[in-house]
């Protein structure tokens, strides 16, 4: 590796000294909130330099010595963190100090677990060693449990205790699959040779270690049946920290499972059987329990849950369609759950409470802003024309049944629309049906606003001109099914 | 070796079923010493020295480090275990039939599949299961704590007999990783005492007041 790389590998160090930086000096507002702010910034450059490097040369991946493998889809899932984790720190300027006031002593500590935690998901997204991945992978879940447990009242550190404690078990599922591997291989397992080592696997041992990725990645990323970390975490964590965990810290259980179960649903028709059952599962189970929830977060949360189940049963898919409605659904699950969570933190700001009775009678008016954010959000996530969530809905609908899934689309359908029931019915709740009317509007932050509204923007914009995104989902399509086939 | 195995699982059956969570960590420092033995003896006879590190290594952090960090949680709480999800005598029995009939069927499943891993596989995998039966059947939070370390201390088996030439940097990782997760788990755990003992107090002044 030379010197001339170091600025490929900005996506992670400059989070990673950002937060030292905060941890040390950052109990000035302005430092901690520039720091952020700016190495956020230099991650997204420098994995656009990559984007750039890659475009421009023949190959489909760069790697640096054996450590890193860069290909399309670790960019499209760091410039997604990245991202996420920009409009977090921003939104949480004003909302973490008025609404967990009483930890004034620590906002600095919030930020730099912020930044850490986005320099190891980037470190993981990047290394090419299955055991570095997992290492990272690790770590970026246990550091993200600071910010889950940041209000310390007795339900936040229970959420935050069943966290770290269910994913830390589960994931060691997956590092047992990777021993396996290793053993059967002889050689360390690398991403860029994984397809080669899962198609010399005998039959039996290539269905245990595919089981045992099942089990590690699905509890990453809160598919059921191994979600129960998932409503408590999100319900009980700040706002913005529910966004970091449904547009970053569950990503990575995606990235895992694409790096490592597609390639065994690629050679094995039983694990792409079994896994799309269990992602129905997810759709129907997250949709169905959504409804019972008198918690708004809880409502989105379990309608995550139903979410993500698209996005497991295409990314097991073989054909390209599959998988690039899986990447698309991807990035448009982390944009609907972004202006979602981001409204309900809104919510939560001027009401000071999260149950749908309270805020009922809590609530006055809303920003136009906030409420038209919920509505599209609504609609996006039944997958409405117009909104980019169409587009990979109806990818993944189509894929599904041209491999004989025809009852996993149906499921997918009907689950997308109950979801949609479930937020529209919430949202009439709220800002219809609100026992308060107040005929002053309610004063929310500038920075809040815009960062929901930005959420909204990029998903119309998307379904209106998917040809901006199409270039990066098809590389990262590509470099998928590359490894794997 | 086989009696040190034997003896592992014997005190890790010990830290998994006693009701007093003092004499569950204290049972966790000779299941880790064995280990650091049986690491310590691994790497004498197959000739590989990167393993003395990792016996070291596991001194300090499995024999030392994680039974002072677990005690720290018993601070401001009772040293009885909140009652678990399967009455008590039958998770005796449980515990008994999986660590002696599980590292019987492990025994014959490496002999006859995987002959040429190191002994310490079936010990490994007999923990990690009675590990995660621990971890489903538990409900006290110090003893799902004392779970997640017996699986990890299964894992930790597994690497050693099936890779034990792996990289020993990724195995350093791989245990810095470990005592990161129970540093915050401590941490998660300590706050939740004060909480309970602050309740608690109030609830005490409310009764007194009440009579009064």
């Amino acid at each position: 590796m030379s010197i001339e790389l170091v600025p490929y590998l900005f996506s992670f160090i400059a989070p990673f000294i950002a937060s030292l930086i905060v941890f040390l000096l950052g109990k000035k507002r302005f430092i901690k909130e520039s720091v952020s702010v700016l190495s956020i910034f230099l991650a997204i450059l420098s994995t656009i330099l990559c984007w750039s490097a890659l475009s421009i040369s023949d190959k489909t991946y760069l790697t640096f010595g054996k450590v890193f493998y860069i290909d399309g889809f670790s960019i499209l899932m760091q410039l997604m963190v990245e991202f996420v984790a920009l409009m977090v720190i921003l939104y949480s300027f004003f909302y973490i100090p008025k609404v967990y006031n009483h930890r004034k002593d620590n906002f600095h500590n919030y930020y730099s677990a912020i930044l850490l935690s986005t320099a190891f998901m980037n470190l993981s997204f990047i290394f090419n060693n299955l055991f570095l991945l997992y290492i990272a992978l690790e770590l970026s879940t246990i550091v993200a449990v600071y910010v889950i447990v940041f209000n310390l009242n007795k339900d936040s550190l229970r959420a935050g205790f069943k966290y770290i404690i269910l994913i830390n078990v589960g994931i060691l599922f997956s590092l047992l699959g990777i021993i396996l591997l290793f053993y059967m291989a002889g050689e360390p397992v690398m991403i860029s040779n994984i397809g080669e080592v899962i198609k010399a696997l005998p039959r039996n041992i290539a269905l245990l270690s595919a089981f045992l990725f099942i089990v590690g990645f699905f509890t990453k990323a809160g598919l059921v049946p191994f979600h129960l970390w998932l409503p408590d975490s999100y319900s009980e964590s700040p706002s913005s920290v529910t966004v970091f965990l449904a547009g970053g810290v569950t990503k990575l259980g995606f990235y895992g499972l694409v790096r490592t179960i597609t390639g065994f649903s690629f050679n094995y028709e039983e694990i792409k059987i079994l896994v799309i059952f269990l992602a129905s599962l997810s759709m129907l189970i997250g949709a169905i329990v959504a409804f019972n929830q008198r918690d708004i977060k809880k409502v989105i949360a379990y309608v995550s849950i139903s979410e993500m189940g698209f996005i497991a049963s295409a990314l097991v898919l073989k054909t390209y369609e599959g998988i690039f409605g899986g990447v698309f659904h991807l990035i448009n699950h982390t944009l609907i759950k972004g202006a979602l969570f981001f409204v309900a933190g809104a919510i939560v700001y001027s009401c000071e409470s999260r149950n749908i009775e309270n805020i009922k009678k809590a609530i006055g008016k809303m920003p136009t802003v906030i409420t038209t954010s919920f509505f599209i959000g609504s609609l996006a996530v039944g997958g409405m024309p117009l909104f980019a969530s169409f587009l990979s809905s109806i990818t993944i609908f189509f894929a599904l049944t041209e491999e004989g899934f025809l009852w996993a689309s149906i499921v997918l359908i009907v689950s997308e629309f109950i979801n949609a029931v479930v937020l529209l019915k919430t949202a009439i709740e709220i800002f219809w049906n609100k026992e308060k009317n107040e005929v002053s509007t309610i004063s929310i932050p500038f920075l809040m606003l815009i960062c929901t509204v930005f959420f909204v923007i990029l998903l119309i914009l998307f379904g209106i001109y998917p040809e901006i995104i199409y270039p990066l989902i098809d590389s990262a399509t590509k470099g998928i099914i590359r490894i794997l086939s | 070796m086989e009696i040190i195995y034997i003896a592992i699982l014997f005190f890790s059956f010990l830290a998994g079923e006693t009701k007093s969570l003092k004499f569950s960590i204290l049972s966790l420092v000779p299941h880790s010493i064995f280990i650091v033995i049986v690491v310590f003896i691994i790497g004498y006879v197959n000739n590989i020295p990167s393993l003395y590190l990792i016996a070291v290594l596991d001194l300090v952090v499995r024999a030392i480090l994680m039974p002072i960090l677990l005690f720290k949680c018993l601070k401001n709480r009772v040293e009885t275990e909140t009652k678990p999800s399967i009455s008590h005598p039958l998770s005796i029995a449980l515990s008994i039939v999986l660590l002696s009939i599980g590292y019987h069927f492990v025994e014959m499943f490496k002999s006859s599949y995987i002959p040429h891993v190191i002994s310490s596989f079936s010990s490994g995998l007999t923990l990690f299961l009675y590990g995660f039966y621990l971890f489903i059947s538990k409900r006290d939070i110090l003893k799902m704590m004392i779970s997640f370390f017996i699986i990890e201390n299964g894992i930790h088996f597994l690497i050693i007999s099936m890779i034990p030439r792996m990289p020993k940097f990724i195995e350093v990782l791989i245990t810095f990783n470990f005592v990161v997760a129970i540093i915050f788990l401590v941490y998660i755990s300590l706050r939740l005492n004060e909480i309970f003992v602050r309740e608690e107090i109030e609830k005490l002044k409310k009764s007194s007041s009440q009579r009064s």
